[in-house]
């Protein structure tokens, strides 16, 4: 299907006056291979130019040197170019950036109008291609779907509607370029199973372009990509059997295979090739049979109470709120102490954002209350500046809201707003630099110069700059990579540990959750269903919705399937080494080191 | 707030109205705006307001989600009519310290308010009713506009919602910085809206150059050789409806001449 050779592209940059400054290689001498049907993962960190690459299998760049053949089709000659996007379809990383219709039917047929399918047969496409991309819930109509609204959609929802589109144009080939890197773990895992199952129906080949070693469990090859070259090739058991040099290449193994390779050092297994959990279970319970029963009950249902401390720092009274008619949150109450690391988590909708906006008043509650240190948010006699000053709030995907010309200026903003004096204000921005762990050589640098990482770690700088006590967080780690994502982790565990900031995050990131927060608030459908601690409350969302394993940490997920093949273990733990603990107590005289 | 502004956006919903072809839409909201322009009176004014009152009941979009959608603007309108109560000469009916309330004054601003209200809704009606795209076909095929212009408009509209989102997002990340956007003289606030300007339009540039790639990834040459999912074509309620609008006008006409 896909062939390349010796592949290379470089992008050149020029000043002002259109003189040639740099020229950057993007991607040196690569080869690649793609046959039909088959699911093909391309891994690198930001920047290894993977996005680059993607690009190329599509026409939308042209390499410099090297041949790309595309399903028979030279993709150097210009004569094949629409013919190779009619092959290959796209789907991009942010889903409001690809659809162009308002609603779902009209951007599904986007495509196929463009190449000219007649009216008759394009309806007849459009509803096929929604129902491969597994829009129509079970019991609606295709019908419906077709003519809901796009602003109506959720972010997985519009991903699937960009995939039907691509579907329309019936390709031989889609490639996802970081598809799956905004949506949750629901609708990332729905996006991959969907892949697969195309892939394996339709015989289409899937390409997919990420930084998430997880998603790639369905790939019959990997490519890992490094400073725009091809450095690692083959089946996931030879990928994943190099952790050290991964980490090298700025990737992180599956959680899965860490711990697998965990439990091959302390020689709980003797088999190392294994990469899915599946096969965990099956050799744990061939190598040690004795120790696993015919049934084991799973825990109970944890019911605790939401214990409400009045004199903590900040306190939710019976908050309610709503958007016009829509509720959005109900009668919630709860409390965060001074100095405490804690998650919000829940599904996409469920009021999250919502519910800590109210804490600086940056919206208003119309029914209950919110205290900040006993004051009372949305009294008029409450200074909201000295509010703010106190509760720094670092929004999702920060680094859209940077607009300076240069770092420091954008860092300074905050406290110049406080009026303080400007030498004091330039001792904040300079210290809050540092906190995000950037050199002071980055003062004069343009924004624009910054890589994706860095411009999140200044925009965090901008809230520090306020100098708050207690630092709300939405989606730190959303669409970093494993690199980005460890740095930005890092800085707020210090920031908690060191500073003595209260922390309060909400992420869909379950290892940022798990590994890091003190207790956890579980919110679903505008209501408080669980606090406490970690494992047991993301046990609880599990028994609720039994579908989404994937909100568990894989240890935890490890521990579970255990328990349901009949290892009496205990599943509560999110800690690897707590939880190979737990595993070898319950193997108990079975196992000897 | 910046949430709830709904204007321009299509609502999900079957009728009459909204199985009309945009042509007609189209060519019904500007005999409708002419009308209203033609005559302050009062036989003229009730008749195109039963019409559009019925023209709502029809499209089965409520007034209240249209009047929550266009209230900012309802309350510009007033405001700058207002200034009519004063400024037009007559029979004064009361003073307000040094101002004269004429009652061809009152009049003068309840015409004017009136006839503005009337056309924003009659003009969101269409807007509710048919989806960006269908409105750029009929707009294409009523002005001549060429595919690409079309095409732009179509993106224009789709994005308003997603812009006002961004547009509260960033207002609100600046604000718990410390920013405020309704305090200090104007050339203050001129300099903190600047805080959020400049990203938004940082953000639609980038935007607009990844929409350009998918759509380029989707093979849009520029409108050549396309073919239309929902092809524009007259049906007989279109032929009623463009009967009905040429009695309105004679009427209207004839109302305003005569009386």
């Amino acid at each position: 299907m896909i062939k390349i050779k010796d592949l290379t592209f470089e992008y050149f940059e020029r000043d002002e006056e259109g003189y040639l400054t740099d020229m950057i290689n993007a991607i040196r001498g690569i080869n690649f291979d793609a046959k039909k049907g088959q699911f093909i993962g391309v891994v690198g960190k930001n920047g290894s130019g993977k996005s680059t690459f993607a690009k190329i299998l599509n026409r939308l760049l042209v390499p410099i040197e090297g041949t790309v053949v595309i399903g028979n089709m030279d993709a150097m000659d210009e004569a094949n170019e629409q013919d190779i996007r009619k092959k290959v379809g796209m789907v991009f990383q942010n889903p409001d950036d690809q659809i162009i219709g308002s609603v779902v039917s009209e951007d599904v047929a986007f495509g196929a109008e463009n190449i000219g399918v007649t009216q008759y047969k394009l309806w007849e496409r459009v509803f096929n291609a929604i129902q491969k991309a597994g829009l129509v819930a079970n019991g609606a109509k295709v019908k419906d779907v077709a003519d809901k609204r796009i602003n109506e959609l959720s972010g997985g929802e519009k991903q699937k509607v960009a995939l039907a589109g691509v579907l329309a144009m019936e390709p031989e080939c889609i490639v996802l370029d970081e598809a799956t890197s905004m949506l949750d773990p629901k609708s990332r895992w729905d996006i991959i199973e969907l892949m697969k199952e195309l892939k394996d129906k339709l015989g289409i080949t899937v390409i997919m372009i990420t930084h998430m070693m997880d998603e790639l469990i369905f790939c019959d090859n990997i490519y890992v990509m490094h400073q725009g070259k091809m450095v690692m090739k083959g089946r996931q058991e030879k990928i994943f059997a190099d952790p050290e040099k991964l980490r090298e290449y700025g990737l992180e193994c599956p959680e899965i295979v860490s711990i697998k390779n965990r439990m091959f050092e302390e020689g709980l297994i003797r088999d190392n090739n294994i990469i899915t959990l599946q096969g965990l279970v099956a050799r744990l319970k061939s190598e040690y049979p004795l120790a696993f029963e015919k049934e084991v009950s799973l825990p109970e249902h944890i019911k605790t109470h939401n214990k409400i401390d009045p004199t903590n720092a900040i306190l939710f009274n019976n908050v309610s709120f709503s958007y016009g008619k829509k509720k959005v949150l109900d009668n919630i109450s709860f409390s965060v102490g001074k100095g405490e690391y804690v998650a919000i988590v829940g599904p996409t909708g469920s009021g999250k954002s919502t519910m800590l906006q109210l804490i600086p008043a940056l919206l208003k509650c119309k029914k209950g209350a919110v205290y900040v240190d006993g004051l009372d948010v949305n009294d008029r006699s409450t200074d909201i500046r000295k509010l703010r000053c106190k509760i720094g709030y670092v929004f999702q995907y920060p680094e859209h809201q940077l607009f300076a010309k240069n770092v420091y200026e954008d860092v300074v903003f905050g406290p110049r707003n406080v009026g303080i004096s400007e030498v004091e204000a330039q001792k904040r921005a300079y210290e809050a630099i540092s906190l995000v762990g950037l050199s002071d050589e980055i003062y004069d640098m343009p924004i624009n110069k910054l890589s994706g990482g860095q411009k999140r770690r200044v925009a965090l700088a901008g809230v520090l700059a306020m100098k708050p006590e207690y630092l709300i967080l939405d989606e730190p780690v959303a669409g970093l990579d494993p690199e980005g994502k460890k740095e930005m982790l890092g800085i707020i565990e210090a920031l908690h540990k060191e500073v003595g900031m209260t922390i309060i995050m909400i992420s869909h990131d379950i290892e940022s959750v798990s590994r890091y927060a003190d207790r956890i608030v579980v919110l679903e459908q505008g209501q408080i269903t669980y606090t406490g601690d970690v494992a047991s409350g993301l046990y609880e969302i599990w028994q609720n919705d039994s579908q989404a394993m994937y909100n568990l940490p894989a240890i935890m997920q490890l521990l579970i399937k255990l328990r349901m093949s009949g290892l009496p273990v205990d599943c509560f733990a999110v800690d690897m080494e707590q939880g190979i603990n737990n595993i070898k107590r319950a193997l108990g005289w079975h196992y000897t080191p | 707030m910046l949430k709830d502004v709904t204007i321009g956006q299509y609502y999900n919903d079957d009728s009459v109205i909204h199985r009309l072809d945009p042509r007609v839409k189209i060519r019904f909201t500007i005999i409708y705006i002419i009308l209203l322009l033609l005559d302050r009176n009062l036989v003229l004014f009730a008749m195109l307001t039963a019409f559009f009152l019925g023209t709502m009941l029809l499209s089965k979009v409520p007034l209240a989600h249209m009047v929550k959608g266009t209230k900012s603007i309802f309350i510009f309108v007033i405001i700058c009519s207002a200034i009519s109560i004063f400024s037009t000469p007559g029979d004064v009916v009361a003073e307000f310290f040094f101002l004269d309330i004429t009652k061809e004054g009152i009049v003068k601003f309840v015409f004017l308010v009136w006839r503005m209200v009337l056309m924003i809704l009659a003009s969101s009606i269409i807007m509710y009713t048919t989806t960006p795209t269908e409105l750029t076909d009929g707009l294409e095929k009523c002005f001549h506009l060429s595919g690409s212009v079309a095409m732009s408009i179509t993106i224009a509209l789709r994005f308003v919602a997603v812009l006002f989102e961004e547009l509260d997002r960033i207002m609100k990340a600046q604000e718990a910085r410390g920013a405020q956007f309704d305090k200090g003289g104007p050339l203050r606030r001129l300099k903190s809206m600047s805080t959020v300007v400049i990203p938004l339009f940082q953000n639609a540039i980038d935007r607009a150059g990844n929409l350009g790639e998918a759509m380029d990834a989707r093979c849009y040459t520029g409108g050549k050789g396309r073919t239309k999912l929902k092809p524009l074509s007259y049906d007989i309620r279109d032929v009623v409806t463009y009967i009905i609008m040429l009695g309105i006008l004679i009427l209207g006409i004839w109302l305003a001449v005569k009386w």
